[in-house]
């Protein structure tokens, strides 16, 4: 009874499940168009592609060809899309999607874009741009945010580069630029400017204009700022020697 | 004499009315002959067997055929029953297509079939335009691609 209990399910599953492991299976309800010449086709109204690796929704799909159909090399996505990868732990939601095959790069663009990994969430209303092959980011546009477990990082230019030792997404190189004020908040810091500068490498946090560092009680305010990760010290510079300000509070008040 | 002329004229009539007759007969069978052919070609309602067209570019050529084909008008023929379209590139199969030998396109609101290498579409129709450059499949369509 068992057994035929679950021959039953194998069946059903079977049969609702039309593509087979390695297929890639795409559907729209208005039609597709060929372009043969100009080598893609186009996919319209509640587009849906589904493979192995990952599924991908939109109002309307482009993909781009390299000699035959089935030689994906670039798919363009617009319209309420949201692609979701079990493999790779990704989902993403936007206006707009690019998917560029050769560099495994990602633009989602429009309000509310985001793309969230299990390690790093990434937000913005206008652009975000991820090439996995060599780690490099960039969020653009008003609203932008990167965070992970450790940082949260605002401003309206976000741009670095992850590195991909030991599989964990690490920012190696970081630059943040808002015209208003760009922000980061890292372990107990909290860093204000219209320019923030991260460098892995030499382990310092470079601030510029309208600077201000928090930390425990203290606030700290300046035109220049570094701070170095490792000794996890920072100096704070005036282009006015008198300007800096420094405010320390006791919490034992 | 007199009676072997009766005998050789009877004999002449004879020959000369079953000759008569032959031809009688042969016409009348020749005609309901074709009147029976163009009878079952009035049913069949079939104005081409078997027709072969097809739509050329620069770099393809794709190849139309069907069991039967009927003139919409000069130009246009409604391609019935297995209607394949080839070319180096594709295969198409439908039914109740529309081909255009000037405009050189093609059009089907039946169920569709589009084969390529490691590729299968399935559509609600289909429209070959732009010299067979650009195909727009109809309706609700999957792509498989292996």
């Amino acid at each position: 009874m068992r057994i035929f209990f679950i021959l039953c399910i194998l069946l059903i599953t079977n049969y609702s499940y039309s593509r087979t492991l390695g297929e890639t299976e795409i559907t729209a309800e208005e039609g597709i168009e060929v372009f043969q010449d100009d080598k893609y086709y186009l996919l319209k109204k509640n587009v849906k592609i589904d493979s192995d690796k990952f599924v991908l929704l939109g109002d309307e799909i482009k993909i781009f060809f390299d000699k035959d159909l089935y030689d994906i090399k670039l798919i363009n996505a617009f319209g309420n899309v949201s692609l979701i990868s079990d493999q790779f732990n990704i989902t993403a939601e936007g206006n707009k999607l690019l998917f560029r095959i050769e560099n495994e790069e990602i633009i989602i663009e429009g309000t509310s874009s985001k793309l969230i990994t299990d390690e790093i969430e990434m937000f913005s209303d206008e652009k975000i741009q991820v090439i996995n092959l060599n780690g490099s980011f960039n969020l653009n546009g008003s609203n932008s945010i990167l965070k992970s477990q450790d940082i949260l990082i605002e401003g309206s230019e976000i741009d670095g580069k992850f590195s991909s030792k030991n599989n964990a997404k690490e920012i190696i190189i970081l630059n943040v630029y808002d015209q208003n004020i760009a922000y980061i908040k890292s372990d107990n810091t909290e860093m204000f400017a219209k320019n923030i500068k991260y460098n892995k490498e030499i382990s310092l946090i470079e601030l510029e204009e309208d600077v201000k560092i928090l930390r425990g009680g203290e606030v700290i305010m300046g035109d220049y700022g570094t701070l170095d990760t490792k000794t996890n010290s920072y100096k704070i510079k005036s282009n006015d020697s008198n300007k800096v300000k420094a405010i320390l509070k006791n919490n034992n008040e | 004499m007199l009676s072997i002329n009766r005998n050789y004229i009877l004999f002449f009539s004879l020959f000369i009315s079953i000759i008569f007759l032959i031809i009688i007969f042969s016409k009348y069978f020749s005609i309901s002959f074709s009147k029976i052919k163009i009878n079952n070609n009035i049913i069949s309602n079939v104005d081409i067997t078997a027709p072969r067209f097809s739509i050329n570019s620069l770099n393809q050529k794709i190849l139309v055929t069907a069991k039967e084909g009927n003139f919409v008008d000069k130009d246009k023929i409604l391609l019935k029953k297995n209607v394949l379209f080839k070319s180096n590139k594709f295969s198409i199969e439908s039914d109740n297509v529309i081909f255009d030998r000037k405009e050189q396109t093609a059009r089907s609101e039946n169920n569709s079939t589009f084969k390529s290498k490691k590729t299968k579409i399935s559509a609600e129709g289909f429209n070959i335009y732009d010299k067979g450059q650009k195909i727009k499949f109809f309706g609700n369509s999957t792509i498989t691609l292996k």
